[in-house]
């Protein structure tokens, strides 16, 4: 019986009760309202009015706090609720959050990794506009080198305004003494303005001037501690190969590892050219250019113009054009000729995609482990609804449940990401160190991801939940459409399915690594030993190989200028034979060899014979390989002649069988092998396989007392050729990793459901018991639908698997076969594993006491 | 025994001085007569809720009046525990302002 009177104005009055909803509530409205008309009757209504509205706006503060307070406590409760709950299941709980934990672990990793990818070359000033010169050359089709001539980078500079900067490098390894101590390290010479594109910091010395001086050199921080100790370096002389004074201006900082650049020692583009290099010469190629281009020029534009620069200068090949590659992209561009060892696009997208569909697998089976408990909630959900409680209610504790076992499993996935960094470090290639995981950005954001997963993967549950009818509870309806069976298969169905493409493709990767290290190269690796060789000390190679080879385990020595894995000293297509088609322009490798290389190496000679060991006599010969034989089209080649421009003539004296020069990634190209003993770098001995520890040191004990103050420096052939296949390794291992996390993530989704559906069927078994099943054949009933989801799996994932491997095998000219048989192994093992994993669940449920079961309720 | 606030201080003796006629209004009045401030009901409340909560004021319902569009009064009045947490307060106080007078602060910063 409400006394319908002139109230009081209805909007502040709303407010000031909402904002102070509590048990004093009565004496706090009727406060205010009497004091409103008492002012009201003193003063005015406008004044009454006024205060009023004065009173519910300075009011809106504190009302919130006290809101925001009073909140909290219930918060609290649904927390205790949640937990208790959680509790309440250990058992899915726990696989939940492991689930969860596992998911996002991998993620976490994943994507730091993908971070670290993508943010190569940022941290230099002026990144965007800085480019690296990429040079075309057309021999049958065209191939990109990232190494340009020396004087592209100056001249590009002088004729194009746009272009502000350049920096040249170019790689080299340098014997460098000081005092009575000598070491010899890759050094890079390199202009004075590196310092102005590249962000490397100098720990000693003035980048600015660093480098002005021809004669200086700029050491890192190994390179000064092996040389001068304690001593402070700048300032002071070092010596190069005994005979050139540098200056040393300085000592590097550690550069960080997300850079393309690899520079060791730096020195000056003025020492390369006294030298010998080919720095100011247009016909040879050996040099990184980049340029720096004004802020805001459109490098397409530039691009149009420099396209055409080296028509006019006298380039080794005809046909040669350039453009720009910007310096962010150098790391993740592969496929480029000569360029430094890169990263790949590709992976970094497939691993991106993987991370995700990794949470996104987890995120399913959380869902999917939530609704498959609802028929063990439904019975809470029914009472708790009979009982009062609001919708939203039961929606907010559920929800507060998933995002709490988030929260849970994210703490774990800290932990777990934490133990496997060095695993994944290894993996990886990477070296990330713990404080990278505790960052205040990347701990935001994971926690966003986190409560993200917890809401979206609860959401589902919860809202379906919630929304079950008491009545069908007690009716026993068990769930349908996305509850139902239909989507639960799915799911099994397609973590299998990935689970079984994993399996296969490290399966054939692991064959195809294989393959790669076992092929017949041509040549024998076993138990061939490689030494650095310092070209000066020539004069007393044969001293050595006598040396050397009067101990019986030394079996062979020879020489080259390069090692045969390495490939090639150059290459380009300026030869000609006799028939040759003037318009073919074929690209041969060449390399300069010592005496007794192919016995040394054991490569076969197919025709003809080998270099004697007089080089007078031998300048002009050249050995050719066979492929080069079969390009050529020559029929009897001994006795023919192969020309280098259009002037020198060399005498083809004999045949080699082919060989691998180059890695397995690459077919064997013509090849043409010159006499130069006086031109080596590289020793090679064949050790005989007993006791080669104890050779390897008499080795070392001739070559010091030979070449004083040289390093002794060497490995195994073989050592050094599966170097060459790092990356195929490193994927085979990242695949192999992600396959054990499939496989565990699909298992515990697999045993989660299995225990679901057991319990389902509690009831229907206890009856077939009684009626007479054994054991076995409730196990096997139980077992059926899951037999039928694997089985389906396998048959989807076959022939993607074949499809995706065959694609990336096709990458390589030399390659094994996808071995069918693999398939079924897998499916087999795969069956195996699920069953293991439903096993304990169907054993359980089969041996259970039918008066317990019937009595289930 | 914790700590009053200031502003749970100030309520809680003018509920004492008020003795029996304390509700939202008088205790509002009487502040503002006390420490010239006016405090607005919102935070009164928060605290009186906070007193009754802690248990150093009994509440007491009064009767309705139309004034009051038909809602009751609460009255305030002081427990023994309130009663004794003034005494503790009042304790405290005297301590730390022992011997401070006007003539102190006559003299300035240095004491």
């Amino acid at each position: 019986m409400k006394n319908k009177r002139e109230g009081l104005p209805g909007f502040p009055a709303w407010i000031l009760r909402k904002l102070n909803s509590s048990l004093l509530q009565e004496g706090y409205s009727g406060d205010i309202e009497e004091e409103y008309y008492s002012i009201k009757e003193v003063r005015s209504q406008w004044y009454a009015w006024f205060w009023l509205y004065f009173q519910a706006f300075r009011s809106i503060p504190g009302g919130i706090r006290n809101m925001l307070m009073k909140n909290a406590v219930m918060f609290r409760n649904y927390f205790k609720i949640a937990v208790r709950n959680i509790w309440k299941q250990k058992g899915y709980s726990f696989l939940n959050i492991a689930g969860l934990a596992i998911g996002m672990a991998c993620s976490i990793l994943i994507l730091l990794w993908v971070n670290h990818e993508l943010s190569y070359d940022k941290f230099h000033h002026n990144y965007k506009n800085t480019y690296r010169i990429i040079q075309h050359i057309k021999y049958d089709e065209v191939v990109n080198w990232a190494i340009t001539q020396g004087p592209l980078g100056p001249s590009l500079k002088e004729e194009f305004p746009e272009v502000t900067e350049f920096v040249r490098t170019r790689g080299t390894r340098l014997n460098i003494g000081y005092k009575d101590r000598e070491i010899t390290e890759f050094t890079t010479y390199t202009d004075p303005s590196f310092f102005r594109l590249f962000n490397i910091k100098l720990k000693k010395g003035d980048p600015d001037a660093a480098l002005s001086n021809p004669n200086s050199i700029i050491l890192t921080q190994e390179a000064a501690a092996a040389l001068f100790r304690d001593e402070d370096p700048v300032g002071k002389t070092v010596t190069i190969s005994e005979e050139k004074d540098l200056k040393v201006t300085g000592v590097l900082e550690d550069i960080p590892d997300n850079t393309h650049l690899q520079i060791g020692i730096l020195t000056t583009m003025q020492y390369a050219l006294e030298r010998g290099n080919s720095v100011n010469r247009w016909n040879n190629s050996g040099f990184y250019t980049y340029i720096q281009l004004q802020e805001g020029t459109d490098p397409e534009v530039v691009n149009l113009k420099i396209y055409d620069f080296l028509d006019n200068k006298p380039t080794v090949e005809d046909w040669e054009k350039i453009s720009l590659q910007p310096m962010e992209d150098i790391h993740l561009t592969s496929g480029i000729g000569y360029d430094v060892p890169t990263g790949s696009k590709q992976f970094v997208i497939i691993f991106s995609i993987i991370a995700l569909l990794v949470l996104f697998i987890a995120c399913i089976n959380f869902m999917n482990l939530s609704t498959a408990r609802f028929s063990a909630r439904a019975k809470e959900v029914a009472l708790r609804k009979v009982v009062g409680a609001e919708k939203i209610q039961l929606i907010i504790q559920f929800l507060n449940e998933s995002v709490i076992q988030a929260i849970i499993g994210f703490s774990f996935a800290m932990v777990l990401a934490v133990l496997l960094l060095p695993l994944f470090n290894e993996l990886s290639g990477k070296n990330f160190s713990m404080q990278i995981l505790y960052q205040r950005e990347i701990i935001v954001g994971y926690l966003s991801v986190v409560t993200l997963t917890g809401l979206i993967s609860g959401s589902y549950p919860a809202f379906f939940l919630s929304s079950f009818k008491p009545a069908n509870m007690f009716k026993g309806i068990s769930g349908s459409g996305l509850a139902g069976a239909g989507f639960r298969k799915t799911l099994v169905v397609f973590q299998f399915s990935i689970s079984i493409i994993l399996i296969i493709g490290s399966m054939v990767i692991y064959s195809q690594v294989e393959y790669i290290q076992n092929r017949d190269l041509g040549f024998d690796r076993n138990d061939l030993l490689c030494i650095n060789f310092n070209n000066d000390n020539f004069g007393k190679f044969e001293t050595l190989k006598n040396e050397l080879l009067s101990k019986p385990e030394i079996i062979d020595i020879t020489s080259s200028s390069s090692l045969p894995t390495s490939g090639f000293v150059f290459s380009n297509s300026r030869w000609s034979w006799e028939g040759k088609d003037p318009d073919d322009a074929i690209l041969f490798r060449a390399n300069v060899i010592g005496h007794e290389y192919f016995k040394t190496l054991g490569i076969k000679m197919l025709e003809g014979r080998d270099f004697t060991a007089d080089i007078s006599k031998e300048s002009l010969s050249v050995i050719i390989n066979k492929t080069a034989l079969e390009l050529m089209g020559l029929q009897d080649p001994i006795g023919k002649k192969v020309t280098y421009g259009n002037s020198t003539d060399y005498n083809i004296i004999g045949v080699a069988e082919n060989f691998h020069f180059r890695s397995l990634h690459s077919e064997i190209e013509p090849l043409l092998l010159f006499y130069g003993p006086d031109n080596s770098s590289i020793v090679y001995a064949r050790l005989s396989p007993e006791n080669t520890t104890n050779t390897i040191s008499y080795i070392e004990k001739s070559w010091t007392s030979l070449f004083p103050g040289e390093t002794f420096n060497y490995g195994f052939i073989d050592e050094l050729l599966s170097g060459q296949y790092y990356n195929e390794e490193h994927i085979g291992n990242i695949v192999r990793s992600f396959m054990l996390l499939a496989i565990i993530i699909s298992c515990l989704g697999l045993f989660g459901l299995s225990a679901y559906m057991a319990e389902q069927r509690t009831k229907e078994i206890g009856i077939r018991k009684v009626l007479g099943s054994s054991i076995s054949e409730i196990i096997v009933l139980i077992s059926k639908p899951f037999s039928k989801w694997i089985i389906t799996a396998n048959l989807i994932s076959w022939p993607l698997a074949y499809i995706i491997m065959s694609g990336w095998l096709n990458g390589y000219p030399y390659r094994t076969a996808i071995d069918l048989r693999l398939f079924f192994i897998t499916g087999i093992a795969v069956f195996i594993i699920s069953f293991i994993t439903i096993g304990y669940q169907s054993v359980r449920a089969a041996r259970k006491d039918p008066v317990e079961s019937l009595r289930y309720e | 025994m914790k700590d009053l606030t200031k502003i749970e201080e100030t309520i809680l003796i003018s509920i004492w001085r008020l003795s029996g006629d304390a509700y939202g209004v008088t205790i509002k009045n009487q502040i503002r007569e006390m420490t010239n401030r006016d405090y607005l009901y919102n935070t009164l409340y928060t605290s009186l809720e906070q007193l009754v909560k802690k248990g150093y004021v009994k509440k007491r319902f009064g009767d309705p009046t139309p004034t009051r569009g038909g809602k009751r009064k609460i009255f305030f009045d002081i427990s023994e525990e309130g009663f004794k947490a003034l005494k503790d307060s009042f304790e405290k106080q005297r301590s730390v302002w022992g011997g401070i007078s006007e003539k102190t602060f006559e003299k300035g910063i240095i004491k």
